[in-house]
């Protein structure tokens, strides 16, 4: 939080240069102050290229205004690149300024679709100036899109501070609240009825992280299983040795009287758990699932940062890094130590209301919003 | 033997493909949607959740006829675990699911935080075993 300052205040150092390159009448006179430029510069196309996207905004910036005094002329196609890599990672002027190049032609074909598409990403987050866009186009012709909701009749709507699905201007490239709701309830039960045990994903990075203890334990299980007969024969030979035949029959015939043995393997109980490799199957198609859906929502793309409410956040590079690194172990620890996570405690356990689960969704939502809030407010 | 296990591979490979669909279909994998749930911004993904919760609550009543399932306890860790998770969760944005759902639609830095959690349920069955030995009803969930 605190380390990404360092890293902004460089990058307006570098931006405050850069301007000031613009506006030196003559070169010549300001070597030393150019070659301080050029050092920005150069330090923020390596920042550029390595996906910060606020670098990759600046670079874009600067190729399509241009930098005469330092032989750099404008080039609309690589603002164009520019812009929309660091538009693809949600950065919102930058899908403003990749709406512009799309209605005005610049550095790509004009296309008034994907102009109005990124008008919305840009105005879903708030810029005011794609929405003034927006407002302008919609006047101009009714623009329909198919697939995306309350684009010209939404706006009064998203103005309010609290939305909800019907009119969220945000989240509208997601499914409304009531489809979510249907969708992960469904999936539930779903899941429930497939494997036979309540939805829980912490359990399956349990088994993951300690899958050689989790292979020795599948290993002897399933040899105690293959063996039972064996093993059951000679406790039988045993038996007979000291009893004697007549005595074991007479209790074997007493005992399937009283309890009759259910079929299967009844003595040793058949591992009711998938080996812990297929929980990384489980896991890794869940990766694949977001691709699939990203993918046929038109947003997937390579990215470096978490997003732009992140990148505000954390800012970028290694501090953000430490962060995620950080977070991630306080999930791991803390879901294993509660004994469930969203989907454990707060879907299938709050669903059969028991209490440890109702205790432990208040914990972790509770805590989350307190530590949004406060991160906000330091922000 | 090899037959089952591919079964399992098949069963919680398709669960998994479905799970993370859905779960980015709602923007729960959204950095910005979250934070704006938690920072109490836009409400839809509580009301998608309570809903959920309902969906699911109908389900099992209505299809859990003789089956008994097993219930999770309360110990000493459930509260403070959670605690811990929230302060990571606000964090990543993400739960044990989501961190792969981010890293499947592309954000790479979720490597980052995949290897925290590996690394936290890996220290933690050590920790509980060292120190806290809370009964947990079950020995391997």
């Amino acid at each position: 939080m605190r380390s990404s300052r360092p890293a902004r205040a460089l990058l307006t150092a570098a931006a405050l240069a850069v301007v000031a390159a613009m506006h030196w009448p003559a070169a010549d006179t300001h070597a030393a102050g150019d070659d301080k430029t050029r050092e920005a510069l150069n330090w923020w196309q390596d920042n550029a290229r390595s996906g910060d996207p606020v670098a990759q905004y600046n670079l874009a910036k600067m190729y399509e205004l241009g930098l005469p005094d330092l032989g750099i002329k404008r080039n609309p196609k690589a603002a164009f690149g520019w812009y929309r890599r660091a538009a693809a990672q949600g950065l919102a002027k930058a899908q403003y300024e990749l709406g512009r190049a799309y209605e005005y032609g610049s550095g790509t074909r004009a296309d008034r679709k994907r102009a109005t598409d990124w008008y919305r990403r840009a105005a879903a987050q708030g810029h005011t100036g794609a929405r003034e866009r927006l407002r302008a186009g919609a006047a101009d012709k009714a623009q329909t899109t198919p697939g995306v909701r309350g684009a010209t009749t939404g706006h009064g709507a998203s103005e309010s501070r609290l939305r909800t699905g019907v009119a969220s201007n945000a989240g509208q490239r997601y499914l409304p609240w009531w489809q979510g709701a249907l969708a992960l309830g469904g999936f539930t039960i779903l899941f429930w009825l497939f494997i036979g045990t309540p939805l829980g994903v912490s359990s399956s990075w349990d088994r993951i992280a300690r899958w050689r203890e989790q292979r020795e334990l599948d290993e002897a299980q399933r040899f105690a299983r293959e063996n039972q007969a064996a093993v059951e024969a000679a406790m039988r030979a045993a038996a007979v040795e000291q009893f004697g035949e007549d005595y074991v029959r007479r209790i074997e015939a007493e005992q399937q009287a009283a309890n009759p043995p259910a079929p299967g393997n009844a003595g040793i109980p058949a591992p009711s758990t998938a080996p812990w490799h297929a929980h990384l199957s489980f896991l890794a198609m869940m990766a694949a699932g977001g691709l699939l859906a990203s993918s046929l929502r038109g947003d997937f793309s390579l990215k470096f940062s978490l997003g732009e409410e992140f990148t505000r956040l954390f800012g970028f590079g290694w501090p953000a890094w430490v962060v995620l690194l950080l977070g991630g172990f306080l999930i791991g620890f803390g879901t294993r130590m509660s004994g469930g996570c969203t989907s454990g405690h707060g879907l299938s356990g709050c669903a059969r209301l028991l209490p440890a689960s109702l205790l432990g969704t208040a914990a972790f939502f509770g805590t989350a919003v307190a530590v949004s809030l406060l991160l906000e407010v330091k922000a | 033997m090899q037959s089952s296990a591919l079964r399992h591979h098949l069963k919680l490979g398709f669960l998994g493909l479905l799970m993370g669909f859905v779960l980015s279909a709602i923007g729960f994998a959204d950095y910005g949607e979250v934070h704006r749930l938690f920072t109490l911004v836009d409400l839809r993904l509580l009301f998608t959740f309570a809903g959920a919760v309902v969906v699911a609550m109908a389900g099992y009543r209505l299809l859990a006829r003789g089956r008994s399932l097993p219930d999770k306890p309360l110990h000493k860790g459930t509260v403070a675990g959670g605690i811990l998770f929230g302060i990571g969760w606000a964090l990543t944005g993400a739960c044990p699911s989501i961190a792969l759902v981010q890293l499947g639609e592309g954000a790479l830095p979720a490597v980052f935080t995949i290897l925290g959690i590996l690394f936290g349920a890996w220290l933690y069955p050590k920790v509980h075993a060292r120190w806290f030995r809370w009964d947990t009803g079950a020995c391997n969930f």
